[in-house]
């Protein structure tokens, strides 16, 4: 009697467990595949915007993607060099400018909210220090008390893979190959799973048609990324 | 040609009785003592409970989410600063006082590696062992984390700031001002001019100041002799690469005497073989001849030509034999008898007379381009060797003191002054600074308790040591101001006459600590940062003796990105030889037949002791003796026999005297190491063991139920025998007469790795005719001068082949070539290994069940009979076969071969089965047993190389060629548009070998070096019998010395 009991709960236990797989199927990846991860960051930076609709070169930012292994997030410092006069979206500037004329006064500076998480890193508060803001003023001893962005990294691979941004940027590849269309993204998602099939399959594709019309010989041994 | 000697080669101390190659010592059975382990978990539910645990982690692990993981940029984007980018900044190493030129490895703001810099003029690219272990020196979580006060009657050292340190300290030094009271500032050799020059400001301060500098591992002897001969007390630099007949006695030059590197890079290039304009330092043009006298065996008289085993006691005798008979041939005469010269009042002396009058001809003929060398610390005997040097006219050519060496610049007289005046309590301050005389002085123990009565103490240490952190009810106030790490500081380095080189730091300093310039500046009253002062002395003094730069700021920058400068100061002035100071000697001193000579030397590995904190080089095997983790008393195989001992079973070594107060006495109870070569009445003891340092070694390797430790009963890694040294005649002497020896009932086993990993075949198992492998293939220059390829054996390979010839190698075919004439066996390479490939430290334990994860080990072997061997170091890393045996076995494919010709090893996906380390021919793969890496100071994370994998458990690792290194070659040569270049993809081994004697590239490019070494009619393979067609080739080793009977004869091929 208690094994028939013990039968039904266990079947009952699969069917409800076959559902729940069913049901987030879509969602359901390997362990280690992060497809689709799409963190909050800590300041609503929009890529859409940048590398999109202002069409900032990718390696203005990320300039490390030609000469080293990292492509790199950008220092704080290279955000001021815009957003020391940039300090609010453009719609919020002209509103400013149309009220201003309209009550017949000076132009008050404009700082958003998010951009304001940027001036606090680097310790600045109000327009006159943002506009004041000099990076050689920087001493050590100041740049100690300052807390850097603490961005999410979205592209993760396992400590056991070597990823170098070097040859494939120097070969012509389109960061958007593996990135997806981040100038169309307003917060950054892993678009492909970053799996080895998938950067094996790329090696031999790219291996057999090229790049960019010209040939090129990307190897699939194990110490291509593995060491 | 080919040959097939009759030549035995063996790795134990003893031959194998009947050709096997087979450890003899029971001791090297592990059997013994591997018994399974009370209460342990049987296979079959160990697997049980794995498998439920498995399954569970697998079922969690479908619904895991991304862990967060922070990317923190730079607030100010620094200059020429990119993540994940090496930087190498030029530098001096500050291991010793050698002052090897340094490229320090820095990734992300941290170092991370130590090389040695090519263009610098002394070390010429190389770096030791010591050097590149160094860094981790840098990452010890035991050095002081700021400035501590000791206050009087109480025993702790107690945390201060530095303000409240300057101003007790200058009150208490104001007081020492105003009342005259004496002062003394005990350092070791100050190889920094601008250092020197703060310490003799701040004393200048005083009325009574006196600055004392000894070294542990003193030469003072040779300066003394120069004072008395040349009327300078000056320490020569020597040129190697000039000489061509090169005798040492007792003095280890390419292994731990004064400037190994620099020395080692100047006989590599005196010892050139045709076709070799390969090397980067050039060459002379010529082969040397390097003949040895020595009383133990040391890493020098491995690699001489000729080699022979002299007393202590004897030295001073041969010396004078051979300098009879050149003072003959120069017609000079300070007393030239006839030969055979003890027929006029000479005792005869211990070699045969033969040998003296063909090494004195040979001198004679190089006259101008020959070097004696002696590294005793007996006053005649330096004046003596000094002698022959004037005989032969090598001053001004080989051996230079118009632009001496300052890197000993110790006063051994100053410093028994210095004990003297301690112990008489005299002296009101004493400030030590990177010396610890209280652990490697002679009565270092009674000095402690002087130090304890001295009014004020300051140490500069930089991690607690017996000197600085003794806990001690005090009378004393005492103050602890630690000077940075090199790496963290400031400074520079005149380590020969006109070579000047700057040191700059790559890290901001981690702990609370000051430079220690700048506490002297302070307290001088004289603030100023070690940079200004460094900047300001150098724009002084070292710029106007420049040329070529157009200002002082352009100087200094060039300087700084090159390391050094090259500047033209004028020479001291030339001194005549002081012929009356000679006086030969004529006896050697008649000890006692029953008893024994004491010597004691540094060793490769740990030197003077200060580096016994760094686990790298206390698992470091000795070159000769390949022991990790212990010091021991070396005996010779005669007099082991003689004493009835074998390896391990501990001796009693009595120096008689009333000994040290506090310790034991002048007694060591020691581990016997049967050391073939060694003299017969010599027990050597190494220094540098036993210090308070080695404490935190108690808990290294894996924690487990069967674990020992590392250390002794007493905590210690083995034991301390600087209270044997003797300060006697004003010298600090490292042998000691009339030592007895008596046996305990005792065992210590030591670690020796040379039992195992053996590629040699024992008896038992060799196929019939396949007992004998020509592994180590040797030749004389004469009959290389005749023949090239002598000494060549070339096995019948069948070259069939089962898998089809599928490895096409079609662009980059990377290759290695061993030169054996060059190596010397420093094993500098394997700490390079260890460091730039994460490899863990095991522990002693862990050594002693094979288990060393050394990818790069040197083997060593002997041939000859009993106690007259020669030595041969072969260095032994992975032979990336292109028919590897490895790969044919692994299940799991986890080792493959790549297009590019490496045996791949993917970590990732190794089950660890250890098919493949069981199938290497040259044992050269190493399993994790443990997570050996969770075991490590966690500090020294920091110095992980992050371009390779930190290796779990369980998992078979083994040298991968530095693929990484090629990587970033080939990344950067495709970046730029340029071929990949022989510079480009040196493997850390080959970076930092002093003597060049690994040369890596790609075999498919014909301008490459490997390309033409390979052509060379020196080259094999290892084992090329086997045909798995290693990647690695070696040159067969050349000594100078007169053809052996048989040898290069032979014509039997080995079938």
């Amino acid at each position: 009697m208690t094994k028939e009991i013990w039968t039904y709960l266990l079947l009952t236990g699969v069917a409800l467990g076959v559902l729940g797989v069913t049901i987030r199927a879509q969602s359901f990846h390997l362990v280690g595949n992060h497809q689709d991860y799409a963190p909050t960051q800590p300041l609503a930076f929009s890529h859409r915007l940048h590398a999109g609709e202002m069409s900032i070169d990718c390696q203005y930012c990320h300039s490390g993607a030609e000469t080293s292994r990292h492509a790199g997030i950008p220092a704080t410092s290279v955000c001021m060099n815009c957003h020391k006069f940039v300090t609010s979206t453009f719609g919020a500037m002209q509103a400013e400018d149309r009220t201003a004329t309209e009550e017949d006064r000076p132009v008050q500076p404009v700082i958003s909210d998010e951009l304001q998480k940027l001036y606090a890193t680097l310790g600045l508060e109000g327009a006159e220090a943002i506009a004041a803001w000099n990076p050689l003023e920087v001493t050590p001893a100041k740049a100690d008390s300052m807390e850097p962005m603490p961005w999410v990294k979205v592209h993760n691979l396992p400590d056991f893979v070597y990823f170098d941004h070097r040859p494939h940027v120097n070969v012509g590849l389109e960061c958007q190959k593996c990135h997806g269309n981040v100038e169309t993204m307003e917060r950054i998602r892993q678009v492909e799973t970053l799996a080895m099939g998938w950067c094996v399959n790329c090696h031999r594709k790219y291996s057999e048609i090229g790049v960019n019309a010209k040939p090129v010989h990307a190897p699939i041994d194990c110490t291509t990324c593995h060491y | 040609m080919s040959k097939e000697s009759t030549k035995q080669y063996w790795q134990s101390s003893r031959p194998p009785k009947d050709g096997a190659s087979a450890p003899t010592s029971d001791e090297h059975d592990l059997s013994q003592w591997m018994e399974e382990p009370p209460g342990h978990v049987d296979r079959r539910s160990f697997l049980k409970a794995a498998g439920f645990t498995i399954a569970g982690a697998v079922a969690a692990a479908g619904c895991s989410r991304a862990p967060i993981r922070n990317a923190f940029p730079h607030i100010i984007q620094p200059e020429g600063v990119v993540a994940g980018r090496a930087v190498y900044y030029a530098s001096v190493c500050g291991a010793c006082e050698s002052a090897c030129g340094a490229l320090i490895k820095s990734r992300d703001g941290r170092p991370i590696k130590l090389e040695g810099n090519p263009g610098h003029p002394l070390s010429k690219g190389g770096l030791c062992a010591k050097g590149q272990a160094a860094l981790l020196g840098l990452y010890d979580s035991h050095r002081y984390a700021g400035p501590k006060v000791g206050d009087a009657g109480t025993s702790a050292l107690l945390d201060a700031t530095w303000e409240e340190i300057d101003q007790s300290l200058t009150a208490s030094l104001e007081g020492l001002r105003s009342t005259g009271g004496s002062v003394r500032f005990v350092t070791g050799t100050v190889v920094s001019p601008t250092t020197r020059a703060a310490i003799a400001r701040f004393l200048d301060t005083f009325s009574d100041a006196k600055h004392i500098t000894y070294d542990a591992l003193s030469s003072s002897a040779i300066l003394d002799a120069h004072e008395k001969t040349h009327g300078l007390r000056v320490l020569p630099h020597y040129d190697f690469s000039k000489a061509q007949v090169i005798a040492g006695f007792d003095a280890d030059f390419l292994g731990t005497w004064i400037d190994p590197v620099g020395y080692t890079a100047g006989y590599r290039a005196g010892r050139v073989l045709d076709g070799d304009s390969i090397y980067q330092s050039g060459g002379s043009g010529h082969f040397s001849r390097h003949v040895q006298f020595e009383s133990r065996m040391t890493l020098t008289g491995s690699n001489a030509d000729n080699r022979y085993r002299i007393a202590p006691e004897e030295l001073g005798l041969v010396l004078s034999h051979l300098a009879a008979r050149v003072a003959r041939m120069a017609g000079t005469g300070v007393e030239a008898p006839e030969p055979p010269v003890w027929y006029s009042g000479f005792e005869e002396p211990p070699v045969s007379d033969v040998v003296l009058k063909e090494l004195a001809e040979e001198l004679w003929r190089a006259k101008g381009r020959s070097l004696v060398i002696c590294g005793s610390q007996d006053v005649q005997h330096q004046i003596l060797c000094n002698y022959l040097n004037h005989l032969l006219e090598n001053y001004g050519e080989t051996v230079d003191i118009e632009r001496p060496s300052y890197q000993k610049q110790g006063n051994d007289a100053e410093l028994a002054e210095f004990l003297e005046e301690i112990q008489a309590g005299e002296i009101d301050a004493v400030f030590v600074a990177g010396a610890n005389p209280v652990y490697d002085l002679p009565g270092g123990a009674a000095m402690g308790e002087a130090l304890d009565r001295v009014g004020l103490v300051v140490s500069f240490a930089e991690r607690p040591d017996e000197t600085s952190a003794r806990a001690r009810n005090v009378r004393s106030r005492k103050y602890v101001c630690p000077d940075h790490n090199f790496l963290e500081s400031w400074g520079d380095a005149e380590a020969v006459h006109g070579r000047v080189s700057l040191m700059q730091p790559v890290i901001r300093p981690l702990n609370n600590s000051r430079a220690l310039i700048e506490s002297l500046n302070t307290w001088s009253g004289a603030p100023q940062s070690a940079y200004d002062a460094l900047r300001q002395r150098w724009e002084r003094e070292v710029y106007p003796a420049s040329s070529g730069s157009a200002s002082f700021v352009a100087f200094w920058d060039k300087s700084l990105h090159d390391g050094y400068a090259t500047i033209e100061s004028a020479p001291l002035p030339a001194r005549s030889f002081n012929e009356s100071a000679v006086s030969l000697i004529t006896s050697a001193d008649a000890s006692d037949e029953s008893a024994y000579t004491l010597v004691l030397y540094p060793k490769v590995s740990l030197g003077d002791g200060r580096h016994a904190y760094n686990p790298w080089l206390q698992e470091l095997p000795d070159p000769i003796s390949k022991v990790t983790w212990d010091n021991y008393a070396n005996l010779s195989v005669a007099a082991a026999d003689q004493l009835g001992v074998v390896e391990g079973d501990v001796i009693r070594i009595d120096a008689g005297g009333d000994g040290d107060a506090g310790t034991s006495g002048l007694v060591l109870e020691l581990p016997v190491y049967v050391q073939p070569g060694q003299h017969d009445r010599v027990v050597s003891v190494a220094l540098g063991y036993g210090g308070a340092v080695s404490r935190r070694f108690s808990d290294i390797g894996p924690a487990w139920i069967q674990a020992r430790p590392s250390v002794g009963k007493d905590g210690l890694v083995g034991a301390n025998a600087a209270p044997l040294l003797a300060l006697e005649d004003g010298a600090l002497r490292f042998e000691r007469s009339g030592v007895k020896i008596a046996k305990t009932r005792r065992k210590h086993p030591l670690a020796c790795t040379q039992t195992y990993h053996l590629i040699t075949v024992p008896e038992h198992i060799a196929p019939a005719g396949g007992l004998r492998r020509e592994i180590i293939q040797e030749t004389t220059l004469a009959a290389y001068e005749e023949d090239p390829s002598s000494g060549r054996f070339h096995p019948l390979v069948l070259d069939e082949d089962l898998y089809p010839e599928d490895h096409l190698y079609k662009g980059h075919h990377w290759g290695m070539a061993v030169d054996l004439s060059a190596c010397t066996g420093c094993s500098a390479c394997v700490i390079a290994c260890q460091a730039e490939n994460n490899i863990p430290v095991v522990g002693k334990d862990e050594v002693r069940r094979r288990r060393d994860m050394h990818w790069m080990r040197i083997d060593r072997y002997y041939s000859g009979e009993g106690d007259d061997v020669d030595v041969f170091h072969q260095p032994m890393m992975c032979q990336q076969c292109d028919n590897a045996p490895c790969e044919n076995v692994c299940p799991v494919l986890a080792t493959v071969h790549t297009e590019e010709g490496l045996n791949a090893q993917a970590y990732n996906r190794c089950v660890g089965t250890r098919y493949c380390a069981n199938n290497c021919a040259y044992k050269v793969r190493r399993f994790n047993w443990f997570n050996y890496n969770k075991n490590r100071d966690p500090l020294e994370n920091m110095a992980l190389n992050p371009d390779v994998v930190v290796r779990d458990r369980g998992v078979m690792e083994k040298c991968s060629f530095c693929v990484q290194r090629l990587q970033e070659a080939k990344f950067e040569a495709r970046r730029k548009g340029v071929k990949v270049s022989d510079e480009s993809v040196q493997p850390a081994c080959q970076q930092s070998c002093p003597a060049q004697a690994l040369v890596m590239g790609d075999m498919n490019d014909p301008d490459s070096k490997i390309a033409r070494l390979l052509a060379s009619p020196r080259h094999y393979k290892v084992l090329e019998e086997l045909n798995v067609r290693p990647s690695v080739g070696y040159l067969t080793l050349v000594r100078n010395r007169a053809r052996e009977t048989g040898e290069g004869e032979g014509t039997e091929h080995h079938a």
